[in-house]
């Protein structure tokens, strides 16, 4: 049933992939492991950048929700600026998870992040911190970083 | 280890002189004690104090014949001591010659006199000492703490003397010393003299003496230190005990209370975060399988609401086409929110059970696996909210992962079964949760204090956001914000359920408007249920907004709180 579902929805970001975002396997033979580059949303600072994410499916998927990783470093209020780049999202919580979550919902999410940081549940503190203080400094700096690694 | 009573008779005692039968072992079968018509008998039990225990037995009786010892004529208490005692009391001169046992008795005259009579009868074979205050009085001696006992010594008198010492009232030590002066002379002296010569067997030779038995005991109690402080223990546990007795009580009873609860549905412990459940095989088993039917049977009433709801429900949400006549609508009723909401309403709403009984069936795809069911092919399961599900897919969730509907998070579990035990941490979250969630509400113009800083900071980040959105939301194309009551009731599509879906489409409030207001209804919808009727519709589905599909919020709140 897994592969089933992960499958029908491969097919469905393949086809039809939610607005700046597209999907490939990260390995032909593997449809756990999806490649995904999400365009920085227009009106952010992070418009023009090419941002790549990692998303591994649980073998228990949609049991178990999907882990998502930024591959593209991001100065971001709510994704840990390191190799890891590890984020906190609510819809990716295992309590508020749901079977019936699909993957282009978490894709829209992700980019809702991008648009509207939640200072409130940074684990990037320095960032949360510069978001919350001073709004210009905090754009310039994730256009800056948007600049460096995002391209 | 304190005396409980002084009993005193006359004993008749052969003279030795005359008698040779008077070994010791003999002369106890002819001692007699003469019966009290004849003699001085007295015994006494109450109003008795002790001094000095020294070389008591713990149990038993302290016994020996009566007198008052001799204090060496050059001491000045012998000359003070000649106006308390009458001439003739019996001394140790008195009594019979072989070595009996004794009692000694004498006024407390002063610390000095007791002293001299103690020294006295350390000499003599005394087994005990009895003393008096020559007050005459018949009340209790002052305790044995009273100043009035002090020898002025600190108390080396106990270790020198060892022999017990008691205080017997004035009234009785009087009467004592006045009978021991009776019967201290010959047989014709004493009282009923020539009675007792007359007996039978009696040689007018024979001693009559007063005689003392003292009955040692543990029976006045213990020490009153010991007494207070068995008090002070006896009271601790006791409030202890009572303590812990309602405290289990009381927790008993909520835990009861929640069990309760939980099984009419009132309270989900999943949902709340409290406790994750698992569906037992068995009860999977018992929840309806059906075979999926495309077409609905017509047959029920078509109210407006209930056509909106027929139309809604055939849409399925991967037909480009459907979804767009569906925005249409949304965006129309949009215009007129209250009648969504009337729509929404399934208590105001006698169609929302027709609409329910409709809508299982009319779930075209199975939102576990993406597959679509085949009209007349298709087993499904239905879960108690009226969603349905391929029985592959559900089962094993239930079994595994969750014990709530996968799209409205209501739970699974049948009414009246409580699934685990209650224990006192849920209690105790439970009843947070709940204080948590009433005070967000009662207080909607913001004066909870913690609230309104959640609100305040969530308001200025809001405002700057606002600007950016109100911007965009000029050349986006108008998305209504709330479409959610009437999408959610129709159970067709799961697209906007998550928070940040929510805000995500060109909202123009404020998310501190937005969290404000989603608490509040979050809140109005957990109407404890009270009527068992409402109870019974419990397989009604409810599967407009639940309140937790937005657990961050509620965490939020916690956040804040802590």
């Amino acid at each position: 049933m897994t592969q089933k579902r992960i499958s029908k929805e491969l097919q469905e970001c393949l086809t039809t992939p939610p607005a700046g975002i597209k999907v490939n396997l990260v390995d032909e033979g593997n449809i756990h492991n999806w490649n995904i580059v999400m365009d920085g949303p227009a009106d952010s600072p992070y418009v023009g950048g090419k941002f790549q994410l990692l998303l591994v499916l649980p073998t228990e998927y949609p049991f178990k929700p999907p882990k998502i990783n930024f591959k593209t470093r991001i100065y971001h209020p709510n994704v840990t600026f390191d190799e890891h780049g590890s984020m906190c999202i609510g819809i990716l919580k295992s309590d508020s998870w749901k079977p019936s979550s699909r993957i282009p919902n978490v894709l829209t999410a992700i980019q809702q992040l991008l648009l509207e940081p939640v200072p409130d549940d940074a684990v990037e503190q320095g960032a949360a911190q510069k978001f919350k203080e001073d709004r210009k400094a905090f754009d310039k700096e994730a256009r800056d970083m948007t600049k460096k690694y995002a391209k | 280890m304190s005396v409980n009573g002084v009993e005193t008779f006359v004993l008749l005692f052969p003279n030795e002189e005359w008698s040779n039968t008077a070994t010791d072992s003999q002369l106890d079968t002819v001692v007699s004690q003469l019966r009290p018509n004849i003699s001085f008998y007295d015994r006494i039990d109450d109003n008795l104090t002790t001094l000095s225990t020294q070389n008591a037995d713990k149990d038993g009786t302290i016994s020996g014949f009566l007198y008052v010892p001799d204090i060496d004529k050059s001491d000045d208490c012998f000359e003070l001591s000649k106006e308390y005692l009458p001439s003739n009391v019996t001394r140790q001169a008195n009594l019979p010659p072989t070595d009996f046992t004794l009692v000694a008795l004498a006024p407390w005259i002063n610390a000095e006199c007791t002293l001299a009579w103690m020294r006295a009868a350390h000499e003599d074979p005394a087994r005990a000492f009895l003393f008096y205050l020559p007050d005459n009085s018949t009340d209790q001696p002052p305790d044995a703490s009273s100043a009035v006992w002090n020898l002025q010594d600190g108390g080396t008198w106990k270790n020198i003397y060892q022999y017990p010492v008691y205080i017997i009232p004035g009234a009785v030590g009087f009467e004592l010393m006045h009978n021991l002066a009776l019967y201290s002379g010959n047989m014709t002296s004493v009282p009923w003299g020539h009675t007792i010569s007359e007996l039978p067997g009696i040689d007018p030779r024979d001693y009559v003496r007063m005689y003392t038995q003292l009955y040692v005991g543990n029976d006045s109690g213990l020490p009153s230190l010991w007494v207070f402080l068995l008090a002070v223990v006896g009271v601790l546990l006791f409030v202890l005990g009572a303590t812990s007795a309602t405290m289990h009580l009381i927790q008993r009873a909520r835990r009861k209370s929640l069990e309760r609860r939980v099984a009419s549905g009132e309270v989900n412990l999943e949902a709340l975060g409290i406790k994750r459940l698992t569906i037992p095989q068995p009860f999977i088993e018992r929840l309806p399988l059906f075979t999926y039917s495309a077409e609905p049977d017509i047959s029920y009433p078509t109210s407006p609401q209930y056509k909106a709801m027929m139309e809604d429900a055939k849409d399925i949400p991967s037909s480009p086409t459907t979804v767009s006549q569906r925005h249409r609508s949304l965006t129309a009723e949009t215009d007129d929110p209250p009648q969504v909401v009337v729509v929404d309403d399934n208590t105001s709403n006698p169609d929302s059970v027709l609409i329910h009984k409709f809508l299982p069936y009319s779930q075209p795809t199975c939102p576990i696996c993406l597959e679509d069911y085949e009209s007349g092919v298709s087993e499904i399961r239905e879960l108690p909210c009226g969603h349905i599900f391929h029985p592959e897919c559900i089962d094993i969730f239930l079994a595994n992962n969750s014990s709530l509907c996968p799209l409205c998070k209501k739970s699974a579990f049948p009414v009246g079964y409580c699934p685990t035990k209650i224990t006192n941490a849920m209690v105790r979250r439970e009843k947070n949760l709940r204080r948590l969630r009433s005070r967000v509400t009662l207080d909607p113009d913001g004066s909870d204090l913690e609230a309104n800083q959640t609100r305040g900071r969530l308001h200025e980040i809001g405002s700057s956001i606002k600007k950016t959105i109100l911007n965009r939301k000029e050349d986006a194309p108008p998305i209504p914000l709330e479409p959610q009551p009437v999408l959610m009731t129709s159970a067709l599509t799961e697209l906007p359920q998550d928070q940040h879906l929510h805000t995500s489409f060109g909202s123009s409030r404020s998310r501190a408007e937005f969290v404000e207001q989603r608490i509040r209804d979050l809140t109005a919808r957990q109407v404890p249920i009270r009527d068992p009727d409402v109870i019974q519709d419990r397989r009604v589905p409810q599967c407009k907004l639940h309140p937790f599909v937005y657990p961050n919020l509620i965490d939020k709140y916690q956040g804040e709180k802590r």
